[in-house]
């Protein structure tokens, strides 16, 4: 599994170690760079000495070896001799501070250092130049090349072009650059170790609200959806995680709530009408003599009742979204609605309900003609039972923004507007006592089911004369 | 004994009643919780059979404001709630007994004949008064060891009684107990009803148990031999 801690500490490493290492190279190459030109400085001052203590004498070139700078070109005395040698034993560099010079006139040398011995330095390719070069002593060491006229008297011809060559060992030079080398890499590990440690301890600390958060997601479960993750000093990164997560467990939260609430009303739904055909019977069997006429009616009903709960039940799982074959075709409205309306119509007038039809000729929408017809058997059923008695019911069919739309409105004096969005949900009624019969808090669910099963929607309002308003829209001819 | 029946399913009140009052119960009945509230404060009941779901005030408010009132009568909850944190709530607010729908009958009638018995502070079955013996259990009664067959409204009278032995119970709570709203308040249903208990408990040797206080009511006690 892909840990974005463990990347973050590779890739802030990498990151770390790379301008590290290119900073430590850099600097390398620089001191390397000055201290190879501080080198070819003191190897051009020599070879300028050397250049300004050569005249021509007598036809002949003479390097006059009295300064004191000449001295180095000298060959190792006796002490110095021995003392190179007991270095060379101990595994140190012998003649380290030699240096030679060798000067030619038209390629044949015309003077060479004590130094040298019987040793010679390569002729250059060049007139001027520096290079590293292998010496005498077998040690590396680097060398330049100098053209120069040496000094003559007046009176005499114009002194030769000279062509010299000054080497000396680069031995320090090198142990230098390998001590710098060496430091360079030290401090490098050394940082490289100190960011190895730190930027873990640094990543855990600052991922610290993280951690937190998925701890408490790993308690959260069906039981604790009212925990909150807080939000008070988040990081502006995790804040709107946090507040995301919040969100889905308040939408989490509801949705159990109801599922609570559907099982408890289905729970309440089912165990009264079979408590009643439990007692019914129980009655009859315990005092056959004083049999209830009623007992089988009673029976009869209950077992219809709870029919009607699981066949409404089954309704709404079917329902559900999935593979259904739900037909469209136009089904015109009056009949249909005509129709729906016979069986409620003495129900109405019973309760003295007045219907009022404001339907266009010839309206028609774009349905599945058994679901529509359900979904408006239910519409007006609910009317019928609900509204007040002596009121009025209506049911329109027109054009809106939005486009055709059936609307079925009625009085409900005692709805209110956090009523509405419970009023779709399974089981759900306005009377929490369930107390009337034949009612299953099923209707409107299954209407919603239908309207969305047939692709339209089916809505609730409540306006400020407290009518409630039940629009099936979505379905007009427009839907073709 | 005295019985208030709140239950919002007609069938329910009917059969519930009907079954308390083949057991010999005095029996009201109400569909709504205000109603019931009423009538429980109203009048002195054994017990109160409530279901929680009702309209008006639901079982809880009507059993919360009883309490707070301090009525103290025995109160079975009725109800198709049936979580631990139902039982639980019901039992805080003061209930006594909890029954979930759907019931047994039998089990509806035992939970309010225990009840009633421990409205009269008796908590075993069997009731013995000197050599009267009532197992309200069987509703069988016995004196001197001989089995006396009585009449549901005359075990319930007898029964009565003897839960408030050596106590002097007036003709109303007799009536109000025993008949509820059957009895004209003008009638002589207690006194003819007492006279014929008194004639059912005769045995030969047995000496009187049931005895009048006038002007007062009537007394169940054994005579000191």
């Amino acid at each position: 599994m892909t840990s974005i801690r463990g990347r973050l500490i590779r890739r802030l490493l990498a990151w770390f170690a790379l301008p590290l290492l290119c900073g430590e190279l850099g600097v390398f190459l620089m001191m390397r760079h000055a201290l190879v030109e501080q080198f070819d400085d003191a190897l051009r001052a020599k070879a300028l000495a050397i250049a300004t203590v050569t005249r021509v004498e007598d036809g002949l070139i003479k390097v006059s070896s009295a300064d004191r700078f000449m001295r180095e070109f000298d060959g190792p005395d006796e002490k110095r001799r021995d003392e190179s040698a007991r270095d060379e034993s101990n595994g140190g560099d012998a003649l380290i501070a030699s240096a030679f010079f060798q000067m030619w006139e038209d390629g044949k040398t015309v003077q060479r250092s004590e130094s040298l011995g019987s040793a010679t330095l390569a002729y250059p390719a060049s007139a001027y130049g520096f290079w590293d070069t292998a010496l005498p002593s077998r040690h590396q060491g680097r060398a330049m090349t100098f053209a120069f006229s040496p000094w003559t008297p007046r009176g005499q011809p114009p002194a030769v072009q000279l062509l010299l060559v000054v080497a000396s060992g680069r031995g320090e030079l090198d142990r230098t650059l390998e001590t710098l080398a060496g430091l360079l890499a030290a401090c490098g590990l050394v940082l490289l170790a100190a960011a190895s440690l730190g930027v873990p301890r640094v990543l855990r600390r600052e991922l610290g609200p993280l951690d937190a958060i998925t701890e408490q997601a790993v308690e959260i479960d069906a039981s604790t959806l009212a925990s909150r993750f807080g939000v008070d000093g988040l990081p502006s990164e995790l804040l709107p995680i946090a507040t995301r997560l919040n969100d889905l467990l308040s939408r989490l939260e509801r949705s159990f709530e109801r599922e609570r609430q559907f099982s408890a009303d289905l729970a309440h739904e089912l165990r009264t009408p079979i408590a009643e055909l439990r007692s019914v019977a129980e009655l009859a069997l315990k005092w056959p003599e004083s049999r209830d006429p009623r007992t089988d009616r009673d029976a009869l009903q209950i077992a219809i009742q709870m029919e009607g709960i699981v066949t409404g039940l089954l309704q709404l799982l079917r329902s559900e979204p999935g593979p259904n074959a739900v037909s469209r075709e136009l089904v015109v409205l009056e009949p249909l609605l005509q129709g729906v309306w016979g069986p409620l119509a003495d129900r109405a007038q019973a309760r003295d309900l007045r219907i009022m039809w404001r339907l266009p000729v010839g309206a028609v929408m774009h349905a599945d003609p058994a679901l529509l017809r359900s979904v408006v058997s239910n519409l007006l059923e609910n009317a019928v039972e609900y509204a007040p008695e002596h009121s009025a019911v209506e049911v329109t069919a027109c054009v809106e923004a939005t486009g055709f739309v059936v609307r079925v409105t009625n009085d409900a004096v005692d709805f209110s507007e956090d009523d509405l969005p419970r009023l779709f949900d399974r089981l759900w009624r306005r009377d929490p006592a369930r107390s009337t019969s034949g009612h299953y808090g099923l209707g409107l669910s299954i209407a919603r089911a239908f309207a969305h099963a047939m692709g339209g929607e089916l809505t609730a309002t409540l306006d400020p004369r407290s009518r409630l308003a039940l629009t099936l829209s979505g379905l007009g001819p427009e839907a073709h | 004994m005295r019985v208030l029946l709140v239950e919002d399913s007609e069938r329910l009140r009917r059969t519930v009643g009907e079954a308390l009052k083949h057991s010999g119960y005095a029996v009201d009945a109400t569909a709504d919780g205000v109603d019931g509230l009423w009538l429980a404060q109203s009048n002195a009941y054994d017990v109160v059979v409530l279901d929680i779901m009702l309209p008006g005030l639901d079982g809880l408010g009507v059993l919360g404001a009883l309490r707070e009132s301090g009525n103290q009568v025995h109160v079975l909850l009725l109800t198709a709630k049936d979580t631990i944190g139902d039982r639980v709530a019901g039992l805080q607010r003061g209930a006594d007994d909890y029954l979930v729908k759907p019931f047994a009958l039998e089990e509806l009638l035992a939970r309010v004949q225990t009840l009633c018995r421990r409205a009269y502070g008796v908590k075993q079955p069997r009731i013995v008064v000197g050599d009267l013996e009532i197992d309200t259990v069987t509703k069988d009664v016995f004196r001197a060891g001989q089995p006396v067959r009585l009449k549901p409204r005359e075990y319930a009278l007898v029964e009565y009684l003897a839960l408030r032995r050596d106590e002097v119970v007036s003709r109303r709570d007799i009536e109000s107990h025993i008949y509820a709203d059957d009895a004209d308040p003008m009638s002589n249903v207690v006194d003819s009803a007492i006279s014929l208990l008194r004639k059912r408990l005769s045995l030969p040797g047995c000496g009187p148990i049931i005895h009048t206080r006038h002007g007062l009511g009537y007394i169940l006690k054994a005579e000191p031999q």
